[in-house]
Order: structure tokens, then C-alpha cells, then sequence
């Protein structure tokens, strides 16, 4: 990617910031036509109305019919049969029985959105809110399903939204990594969902562990800062030599820069973890006690102070592969999980207002697929996986507040109006962070790779 | 490639389809398996010819040279140039026993001039314990070795029954040391305890002990049932067992086929559980044993009986022996208590004895008072008593007490083998709709999968029953090793397509995990074809087919491409990510091997092998460090990381960072990521600071006296090579600056220099040179 001077000369002045300036700025002008920075802020396509995001994960498959789409007519259809067209991933003709929400459902806001009791939180700030609720993917498998929320393919390991995002816009603060995952545990599929696969590594995430030490050895052993300069300026010099006869192993750029990252991580991370200085009011609007370390509260407000800080992609991921949302056995699963996450969300939100970070914020809540409105009995005490018609939601960050975008059958069970894709999804994303996401391509294996594969339509209707 | 016309194939596959018609089996599902046994990883295994007059015969020095380069030359590639001696050496140190090659070693190497030098190098190498620790540790990467059963989700308790898992690992590591046919290996993993009569055997010899370890193999995946009785936990484990096996042994996803037919791999659902069906017999859901239930004794039953027989008759002789103590003390306590009692009034003298024998609650308002006033004096204190013992009593006692603690050492006791037999006869095995064990279906009779299966590896013909075995895991073993058959050929290509991953970076299949129709297309069939057919043909012993690609000019290549004249091909633009092998493969050091270096770099390593794995205890969060009040020596922490106590989820933290897997099944490959949490955990981890110290340590200590000799020594140790002049220049100022600033501090010369060393050996470990192996 050849970059303007102007953001070269930006650039350099940043590094000269980093550790090893001199050393660096010289070897810099040396190595003409070695990549550059690969972080280093850009703009995308267009104007961007969002500079950021923050991509909420809930694990499992949130059953829709139980939360954001509500369907009076399965109340009152409870215990009726349909036919379903598949049953356990196999296709054919399934007399099942219809189950009615577990949860009442109220409207919430000037906007009167519906939201179910699972999460009355949500519902105070559903103005900043626009849910999806046709949305719809390929694969029922939790897996694949999780793997194409997060990388458009369930086939395939391909690089994480939040690694193109990074490769396409860079990051505004050299100091912490351009994306970031705060996660107690890793989904299904595992670290792959934030992997980079085949972009340079430097995009791919970096997790941290909710806890007392969230990044092990963030600090620095040495007294001064610049004792240890003085090790990475040689270390530096040692890394360049060997990488510039090693042109085209971008493992080796990645790991040079992993040595410029830790430097100034050393003294940025450890002040964004440090919730010392953080109000009462702050903490109570997360739900979350003084001096806690963990939770869904911790992650979301640790989250906001990594977004003030530049971070360019957030991901937060409430559980791991087990038990987590994926409720077949008993849905009142879903009131435990909701629960751990409906304030400090709403908190977020909140939060991100009041310091006027939401307008440049995008928030995303999503999860892998929705669950069946219907079982094999209705007396059944869960759901299935149900990919065919689900519903997540996007705030701040050019969305158009308090409203519903796309409508479903009567029952939840197919997309009607309006359906949205995974890739629909992941390009109207994009589209808002400035970004063509027919245009962020990579070549990789002779042909051009991009996050929508070849589909993806941005949804305008969604934005403000 | 010559093409097949369209008519000719569409022929064939009829013909195909006829031979191998789909039949209803013995429940009456059909299964059609037919068409995909012309797949290519599914057909007999046969030599392919090696290619010839493929391109310049100069850089031929093996037949894996001629299948590499035939595809090369196709792509207007070649061959680069051999890598540079000492990169070579440290390549082959490296790959043969994950450990840098010392300055000695290196140089042995580096001024032999006889021709076959670097055969002998490889030959070394592969004799040495290291080699089974190196490539031990990959196996277990396969079958999901952990140190503990059970569920691990809990940072800082490990829950279950645990005892010496370690017996397997060390299994492992010595069956590559002894280069053990895999058909053997495989063999006793499976069936070890069809293999040997241990119900019967009067004593333990190691062998049998080592062989009913090695079935250890089916004791990887997570087995709650020591705490969570509920049936859903014991089928858990069952299926990721299956899932285990199939992704290591056989190189296919057998999940899928759980719940119904496998959409892209030639599986029916049936299949799946013909296979679970073969180790029902030892995990019977209804005769489930959990983990505690399952381990045996390390030594046979006579001798356990012998051995608790002569224990009970030694605790008796202890017993007996502190009964007599005890005596010897009674009586001069009652001595020294009458000779109190004189003190007082002989009128009340009896009055008060019994006073102060009775319990308190017992005593009448009498005798609480004379309790009161007398108690203090006819109190007889412990050390009253140790005051008033004679000498005679005192060497009685002592000879006492030193028979007693040559009793204890005569105490035995035994170990355990965390192994699998068969617990009865074997139950009927029924499918389960859509995998689920509340919904069996028909009954499934044992098998092994259709499409690897012909009438003479049928299940009847390979199932020999054993005294108190069913037969059917060595049945299971005999279907994977029997030569000549599409299932043998499975096996050997998946280990080979390993054996070459681990050599280059890359497997001849890239998802070495799964070799079927869904997983990755060879990029060299024929070679991986040839290389499973030599391994077979050698006896199915691995230290041959290493050796035979080390050999080869591909291994041998340098990993960079210089002075390249203009008129060549650029051949990052015709294969950029090197598929096709025109170089060697830069590859980053996995996190063992990277701790293991900085061990060896610094000369603290230390060579103890096998045995109890070194403790680690845990923070809440899931940090990990040596748990220093269990350490068994001081130098246990410097011992290889293989083996570490090994959890599922926490690692060291150095470990973790460097992509240590999370062992939730078997593990094919490792990642190999550059994250800046790996070099926060360079510059600040203790591990880290500890070595680079340990390391100056040893540079001051062995080089000469000024800063040229101490760089030129630190770089020879740490990156097996002199550093050029501009190197030199910088690390000197490095020094330097550090010794002038320590001066300033109040160091000594010495202490200073000594010092300022310190951190030119930690930029060292920190260079992309040390982390990674070209």
C-alpha cells in the first residue's frame, strides 16, 4: 500500500514517539520500498462516521423470539404444530410444536421498541439502539456459525472483521494494539475467531484475560524507561539486519513490531486497566464494585478506556464454549446470562454518551444464531439452534437510533421483510468505519480476499 | 497432468459404483461409501515410481528431491542454494531434539571435512535422548497429553484423581527413543493391555508396566465422572475420545458422523459408532469406572498382596516398638509423680490422687478443691518428665525410636498406571439419533469404517478375544497396521505428512489434522504417497523416514534466495507463499522450544529425564509459576518443558504466549503468532531476566576479558554464529553505555561490565534470530 507523505511524514513523527528513534527513523530512510508501518492511521474510502468499534459477542445463540422480536401470535399460538423444513441439520418435513417466550415483552423508549424483560436495561437506552431482526446465516453449527460472524466464512479460518478492520484502517495509538479482545474464554472455534489467518499478524487480536493481571508482565523490570531503549535500540538494529535479508517473511515484521507495541504498551496498558481513578457513579453505571477485576462490567468499562485510548476494534465475549447461551436443555439459562450483561451494556452506552464518544463509536451486539420457536413437544424447556432468521442490534456510530430494521414471519421462524445477511451485516460495519467492503481486499493465494467474500450489501435504512 | 476425458471418468466412477454397490448393512441402513474409496488418501497405498530427468541432476541427492523438483521445475522454480553450514546445524539441532546446538557441538560439526559429516551429525542426533523428548513431545501434542483427567476449569484447584499420568508421557518419549514400529507403538496405545497378561502376572516387569501405561492414550480427553455422576458427562468424554482418535490416528473429523451421516466425508453415522463400539467394552456406561476406579496398581496383585502383607507386619513391629517407648515413660512419670505426692499431708494424700486422676466435669466440690490447689504440683509437664528420664531410659528410647525409623523405611509403596482394560463383557453398542444418548437407536455391531474396510479386514477376521478382553481395541490396531490395506495406508500417510510438517514448516497436507475429502489438497501427492510407502516398507520406524528428508537437498535448502541475477524468475512472484518449496521455510520456535533454548543458552538446563512432572501453582488468574515448596530439587525449574506439570488451559505464562495450545483434543499443529504480549513477556518476565543473568554468568565466566571477546562468545552460544563487525560495534556500545551508568551507580569495573552483560544477553534471546529457526 503506498501511503501519502503526508501520512508518512505523520508517521515517522509518530515513531520518533516509539522507542529507538534514531536508530528506526535511519533505518527507515534505508529501506525504500520495505512495508511501512502497517498500524499507522489512515482513512478509509469514504468519510467515516465512526471511528471505532466496539463488537459485543454473546456465545451460544440467543434465542430472538425471547428477546428483541416480539411475536404476540406465538403466545398465542403456544403448543401449536408447524412444519419445520429442517430439524437438527437435516432438511426434510418436521411437525414441531410452537413454545411462547419465557420472557414478557415491553416498549421501551420514544421509539416504543420492544424489548423482553431479559434485559430492562437495554430497553432505558433502546433510543441509541437499532435492532436487526431478519437477520440470517448459513450454518447452524456453532463453529462455523460463530467463525462467519466473525470472519464471513464458516468454511474456512479467514481473518476476524476486527484484523480487516485493522489492516484497513490502521490504529490511532501505536501504544496498544490496534485490536483488542477482552474475553474470560475463548468462543467456539477458539482463537481463530480473532485470528488474522493469512493478513500480516500484527492484525491480529490480542486477548486479554479478564483478572488482576490482565496483560502478564506489563511491567517494565527496569527502573527507567530509558535502560530498556537502550536494549531495544540494539535489538532494533538486530531484528532490521536479519529482516532485510529475509524480505518476504512478514512473521518477521510482525515480530519486530510486537517489541515497538510492548514498549509503549509498558506504559499505556497499565494506566487503561487502572480503574483507580474511575467515579462511583462510572462504576454503579456499570454495575460494578470498586476494585473488581472481572465480569462483563470490568470488560465493558475497561473497553471504554481502551476506545478513549485509540484502540481501533474491541471485541468483548461474555462466555466461553460452555455454558454459555446455548440453552437446549432449559432457556431460563438466558435469564442468568442476560443478567450479567444487560447493565453493564446499558452502562456502556451510557457511559460513551455522556463523554460524547457514541457518536464516533459503533457498538455491535451479536451472537452466532437465534433458536428455535418451536421443539419437538411444548412442554420442551429449550430451543435448538436457528440460523434462519435471528436478531442482533448496532448503536452509536452513524446508526440510526430507536429503530427496527427488518421484520420476521409471525412466529420467528423465517426472515420476512428486510432480511440481512451475516455479509449485510459485516458491509454495513465496515461501511460506516469509511470502508468499501467490496474494495479492502487482500491477495492471498492468487486471488483477492475480502471480509464479504463476493456478497454483502450495506443496509442505508440503518443509518442516520 | 495428463486429463481424463470427461466420458472415461464418468465410466469409471460407474464402474466404481458397481464394485463397491452400496449394501444395506446388518440393521438395515444403507451406507454408500463407494465412490469416495478412489479418493486418494483411501486407496491402497502404493509406491509411486520416482520421477526422472525432472531438471538438473545436480541438487538430486534423494528421491524426495525429484518429486519436489519436478513440481518446481513445472512452476519455472528451483531449488535455492544449500543453507550456510551453521544454519544448517542449528536447523538439525533444532528439529531433531528442539535444543540449540552448543559451541562445541558446533563446531564438531562445522571443521568435520569428511563427506558423510552431515549424515553422521543427523545419525547423532537421532540417537540421543533428546531426539524422544522432541519428537515424544509431538505425539502428545496429538493424543492431548495432560497431567491431569478431569475437567480443568478452574484456575487455581485441580480437581481428581491424578496420580502419575507421567507414566504415559515417559512411554511415549522412550518409544521414539527406541525408535518403536509405529504397528507396535499404535498397538500397545490402543490394546496395551490386550498385549500383556498383567491379570495374570505374578510380578510387574517394566515392560508390563510401560505397556499398560501406553494405554494411557485413551484417558486424554476430559473424564468428570469422579464428580459429576450424571450419564451426560461419561458420553461427553466417550465422543471426544472418538474425536481424539480420529483426528490423530486417522487424520479425519469423526464429529460430524455423531449425529448423522458425515456431510464431506464418506462416513454414515453407523460407521461412528462401529467405532465407539470397540472401546465400550472398557468404558461401559452402564459399568462406568471413574478415573480413581480405572488406575491400577504399578505393581501385580501378588505383589500388592505380599507387599500389604509384609507393610501390615512392619506397622505391627512399629506399633509394638512405641508401645514399649510409651512404657519406659509411664513408669518413671508415675515415679516422678508419687515422689510429688510425698509433698503432701499423708492424710489426703490418696484423696488428692484421685482428685486430680478424676476428669474435672467428674470432680465433687472436695475433690475440685483439692484438684485446685495440688493440680499445678502433680501436673507432671513434658519436660518435667524428659528432665526425671535416666540414662538408661534415654538410650532405651533412642534404640527404640531408630528401629522404628528403619521399620518405616521399610514401609512399600507403590505407584499407579492410569490405564484401560476391558471391565466385562463388552455391552451392545446402539446408534444414537442425532447423537444422542437419550435416543438409541439399532443396535450397531463392532466395525471400523466402510471405507477403509474390505472382506479381509472385516471385524470377524481381525478380532482375536483374550482371558478377560474382548479383543476388539487390538482388533482396532490390527485394521490401522495391517500392510496392503486402504486403512494401514491412512495411518502410515498421516504420519508422514506429520513427520514432513514438522521438518518443513508445513505438511504435504496442510491441515495435518485431516487428510479426507474436506481438509486441504496435498501439494505433492505422489512424494507423500512415496514417503508413507518407505516408512511401511522400513519397518514403520520413524527415525529412518527423519533422516531420509534431512538428507534430501529440499530440507537442506537455504530459507532466502540470494544473487538472484535479473534474468531468473522472481520466484515470490510465482509462489509467493512457497508452497512448492523452492526454500526453506522460516518457522517460528514453538513455546517449549523457545524456553528449552534460553535453558540451554544459558547453561542452566538441566538434563534430568522422566518421572513425577515439576509442580506449578496457580494464581487465581490463571497465572502460572514453580510452585517452590514442592519442587523436588532446586534445579527442577530448569528442567525441559515437556515436562512441566501440563494442565489444559494454564501454562507458564512465557509458555502460553507462545501459543502453548489449550489441550481440548488432539493437537496437529501449533500456531505460530507474533503478539506483543510475547515480547512484554521477553523483556519482563522473570523467566526472561533470570536466564539473560545466567547466561552473562556464563559468558563472563568463559570468555576472555574484553567486551569483543564477551559479544563474540554470547552471539557463537546464543545464534551459532560470530557476529559481523557492524554487530560487534553495536553491542559494544550497548555495553558501554550500561558499564558507564553502573559505574556511576557505584559498581565495580567488573561488577559493572558484568552487569551491562546482562542485557546484551537478553536482546539476544529477544532477536527474531533466537525465536525463530531458518
Amino acid at each position: 500500500m503506498n501511503l501519502p507523505d503526508t501520512t508518512r511524514r505523520e508517521f515517522l513523527h509518530r515513531a520518533s514517539g516509539g522507542f529507538g528513534s534514531v536508530a528506526l527513523a535511519g533505518l527507515w530512510n534505508d529501506l525504500q520500498g520495505a512495508p511501512l508501518n502497517p498500524l499507522v492511521a489512515r482513512q478509509g474510502h469514504h468519510l467515516a462516521k465512526a471511528d471505532r468499534v466496539i463488537f459485543l459477542y454473546s456465545t451460544g445463540g440467543v434465542s430472538h423470539v425471547d428477546t428483541f422480536n416480539h411475536r404476540p401470535r406465538l403466545t398465542v399460538d403456544h403448543a401449536k404444530s408447524v412444519t419445520a423444513s429442517r430439524w437438527l441439520n437435516k432438511t426434510g418435513q418436521y411437525k414441531r410444536y410452537l413454545i411462547k417466550p419465557r420472557w414478557a415483552f415491553q416498549q421501551y423508549g420514544e421509539s416504543g421498541t420492544w424489548v423482553s424483560d431479559l434485559f430492562p436495561q437495554l430497553g432505558s437506552v433502546i433510543d441509541d439502539i437499532c435492532v436487526f431482526n431478519a437477520m440470517h446465516c448459513e450454518s447452524d453449527g456453532h463453529d462455523k456459525a460463530t467463525l462467519a460472524a466473525h470472519t464471513g466464512s464458516a468454511q474456512f479460518a479467514r481473518p476476524s472483521a476486527g484484523s480487516w478492520v485493522s489492516y484497513g484502517l490502521g490504529t490511532q495509538n501505536q501504544n496498544l494494539p490496534s485490536f483488542m479482545v477482552l474475553a474470560p474464554a475463548a468462543p467456539y472455534a477458539g482463537a481463530q475467531t480473532w485470528g488474522s489467518d493469512f493478513l500480516p499478524a500484527c492484525h491480529q487480536g490480542t486477548q486479554v484475560v479478564p483478572g488482576k493481571n490482565p496483560l502478564p508482565n506489563i511491567r517494565p523490570r527496569v527502573a527507567r524507561p530509558e535502560l530498556q531503549k537502550m536494549e531495544l535500540d540494539l535489538l532494533a538494529r538486530l531484528n532490521r539486519t536479519h529482516r532485510k535479508a529475509r524480505a518476504a517473511d512478514q512473521a518477521l515484521d510482525a515480530r519486530i513490531r510486537s517489541f515497538e507495541t510492548a514498549f509503549g504498551m509498558q506504559r499505556e496498558a497499565p494506566e487503561a486497566f487502572d480503574l483507580s481513578g474511575e467515579t462511583e457513579a462510572t462504576l454503579k453505571l456499570y454495575g460494578l464494585e470498586r476494585g473488581a477485576t472481572s465480569g462483563f462490567g470490568w470488560q465493558c468499562l475497561v473497553a471504554r478506556r481502551l476506545a478513549e485510548r485509540g484502540v481501533r476494534f474491541l471485541e468483548l465475549i461474555d462466555v466461553g464454549s460452555n455454558s454459555n447461551w446455548d440453552s437446549h436443555g432449559n432457556m431460563a439459562d438466558h435469564a442468568r446470562l442476560a443478567r450479567a450483561i444487560d447493565r453493564p451494556i446499558a452502562g456502556l452506552l451510557t457511559d460513551l454518551k455522556q463523554r460524547g464518544m457514541l457518536e464516533r463509536t459503533l457498538v455491535v451486539w451479536t451472537t452466532e444464531f437465534g433458536r428455535t420457536p418451536f421443539n419437538t413437544n411444548a412442554n420442551h424447556a429449550g430451543r435448538e439452534h436457528h440460523n434462519f432468521c435471528f436478531s442482533s442490534w448496532m448503536a452509536g456510530g452513524g446508526i440510526r437510533g430507536g429503530h427496527v430494521h427488518g421484520t420476521s414471519d409471525e412466529h420467528g421462524i423465517l426472515t420476512d421483510q428486510d432480511a440481512v445477511h451475516t455479509h449485510d451485516f459485516n458491509a454495513t460495519m465496515l461501511h460506516l468505519l469509511g470502508i468499501d467492503h467490496e474494495r479492502l481486499t487482500y491477495r492471498h493465494a492468487g486471488r483477492d480476499f475480502r471480509l464479504t467474500d463476493v456478497h454483502g450489501e450495506v443496509i442505508h435504512d440503518v443509518i442516520a | 497432468m495428463a486429463r481424463v476425458p470427461l466420458l472415461a471418468a464418468a465410466l469409471l466412477l460407474c464402474w466404481l459404483s458397481v464394485l463397491y454397490a452400496a449394501e444395506p448393512s446388518e440393521n438395515g441402513r444403507t451406507e454408500s461409501t463407494a465412490n469416495a474409496r478412489g479418493f486418494w488418501a483411501f486407496r491402497h497405498l502404493t509406491s509411486p515410481r520416482v520421477p526422472r530427468e525432472v531438471g538438473p541432476t545436480d541438487r538430486l541427492r534423494t528421491p524426495i528431491d525429484a518429486f519436489i523438483l519436478r513440481t518446481l521445475v513445472r512452476n519455472g522454480l528451483s531449488f535455492s542454494p544449500d543453507a550456510a553450514p551453521n544454519q544448517l546445524v542449528r536447523r538439525v539441532h533444532f528439529d531433531l531434539t528442539g535444543l540449540p546446538p552448543t559451541p562445541t557441538q558446533a563446531r564438531t560439526y562445522l571443521t568435520d571435512t569428511a563427506p558423510d559429516a552431515y549424515e553422521r551429525l543427523i545419525d547423532r542426533l537421532l540417537s540421543s535422548p533428546h531426539f524422544g523428548e522432541r519428537w515424544g513431545r509431538h505425539w502428545l501434542d496429538v493424543v492431548g497429553y495432560t497431567d491431569l483427567v478431569s475437567y480443568d476449569g478452574d484456575t487455581t484447584g485441580i480437581f481428581g484423581f491424578i496420580t502419575d499420568r507421567w507414566r504415559f508421557r515417559d512411554y511415549v518419549i522412550d518409544g521414539f527413543n527406541a525408535d518403536k514400529p509405529y504397528d507396535r507403538f499404535l498397538a500397545e496405545q490402543l490394546a496395551g493391555d490386550e498385549i500383556v497378561d498383567w491379570r495374570n502376572a505374578t510380578a510387574y516387569t517394566p515392560e508390563i508396566v510401560a505397556t499398560l501405561a501406553a494405554t494411557g492414550f485413551w484417558r486424554n480427553a476430559e473424564d468428570r465422572s469422579e464428580s459429576a455422576k450424571e450419564l451426560e458427562y461419561k458420553w461427553s468424554f466417550l465422543h471426544n475420545t472418538m474425536q481424539t482418535f480420529g483426528t490423530g490416528v486417522l487424520g479425519l473429523t469423526l464429529r460430524c458422523a455423531r449425529c448423522h451421516d458425515h456431510k464431506h466425508e464418506p462416513i454414515p453415522q453407523q460407521d461412528y459408532y462401529r467405532l465407539l463400539s470397540l472401546i465400550t467394552p472398557a468404558f461401559n456406561i452402564k459399568n462406568w469406572k471413574d478415573p480413581k476406579q480405572r488406575a491400577i496398581p504399578s505393581i501385580s496383585a501378588a505383589q500388592k498382596k505380599a507387599q500389604d502383607s509384609a507393610n501390615a507386619s512392619i506397622t505391627g513391629q512399629i506399633a509394638e516398638q512405641e508401645k514399649k517407648i510409651t512404657a519406659v515413660r509411664a513408669f518413671r512419670k508415675q515415679q516422678l509423680l508419687e515422689d510429688r505426692l510425698k509433698s503432701i499431708p499423708e492424710p489426703i494424700r490418696v484423696d488428692t490422687r484421685a482428685a486430680v486422676a478424676a476428669a474435672p466435669k467428674a470432680r465433687n466440690p472436695v475433690q475440685a478443691y483439692l484438684a485446685e490447689k495440688f493440680g499445678a504440683t502433680l501436673t507432671i509437664k513434658k519436660e518435667d518428665l524428659e528432665k526425671a528420664l535416666t540414662p538408661k531410659d534415654r538410650s532405651a528410647i533412642g534404640r527404640r525410636q531408630q528401629k522404628i525409623s528403619a521399620l518405616k523405611r521399610q514401609i512399600k509403596s507403590h505407584g499407579w498406571i492410569q490405564a484401560i482394560y476391558d471391565v466385562g463383557p463388552p455391552p451392545a453398542t446402539h446408534l444414537l439419533e442425532r447423537g444422542e444418548f437419550k435416543t438409541p437407536g439399532p443396535e450397531v455391531k463392532p466395525g471400523f469404517l466402510s471405507v477403509l474396510s474390505d472382506k479381509s479386514t472385516a471385524f470377524s477376521s481381525l478380532v482375536k478375544p483374550v482371558a478377560g478382553s474382548s479383543g476388539r481395541r487390538s482388533a482396532l490396531a490390527r485394521w490401522l497396521t495391517t500392510r496392503g490395506t486402504p486403512a494401514a495406508g491412512l495411518a502410515a500417510r498421516v504420519v508422514a505428512n506429520r513427520t514432513w510438517q514438522h521438518l518443513t514448516g508445513l505438511g504435504i497436507v496442510s491441515t495435518s489434522e485431516n487428510l479426507g475429502m474436506s481438509g486441504n489438497a496435498p501439494t505433492h501427492p505422489d512424494l507423500l504417497n512415496w514417503l508413507a510407502a518407505e516408512y511401511v516398507s522400513n519397518g514403520w520406524r520413524i527415525k529412518p523416514l527423519i533422516k531420509m528428508i534431512m538428507m534430501s537437498t529440499t530440507y537442506r535448502q537455504a530459507s532466502r534466495r540470494e544473487g538472484r541475477t535479473p534474468a531468473e524468475p522472481n520466484p515470490l512472484a510465482i509462489d509467493p507463499e512457497n508452497r512448492l518449496l523452492w526454500r526453506a521455510r522460516l518457522r517460528r520456535l514453538e513455546s517449549e522450544v523457545i524456553r528449552d533454548a534460553m535453558l540451554a543458552t544459558s547453561d542452566r538446563f538441566n538434563a534430568t529425564m522422566g518421572g513425577q512432572p515439576v509442580p506449578l501453582k496457580y494464581r487465581r488468574d490463571g497465572v502460572a509459576s514453580f510452585d517452590t515448596d514442592k519442587l523436588p530439587a532446586a534445579g527442577s525449574p530448569w528442567r525441559r518443558s515437556v515436562y512441566l506439570f501440563q494442565r489444559r488451559v494454564y501454562h507458564l505464562t512465557m509458555q502460553g504466549v507462545f501459543d502453548q495450545p489449550t489441550v481440548a483434543g488432539s493437537v496437529c499443529r501449533r500456531n505460530a503468532s507474533a503478539v506483543a504480549l510475547q515480547s512484554l513477556s521477553m523483556l519482563n518476565d522473570g523467566l526472561a531476566l533470570e536466564q539473560a543473568e545466567q547466561f552473562a554468568h556464563r559468558v563472563w565466566h568463559q570468555a576472555g576479558r574484553s567486551p569483543d571477546e564477551w559479544i563474540r562468545l554470547a552471539f557463537l552460544i546464543a545464534l551459532t554464529r560470530q557476529p559481523d563487525e557492524q554487530e560487534t560495534r553495536w553491542s559494544a556500545e550497548l555495553l558501554q553505555q550500561h558499564t558507564t551508568r553502573y559505574r556511576k551507580n557505584g559498581s565495580t569495573d567488573d561488577e559493572a561490565a558484568r552487569k551491562a552483560l546482562m542485557h546484551l544477553c537478553r536482546v539476544l534471546f529477544n532477536s527474531s534470530e533466537f525465536l525463530y529457526v531458518e
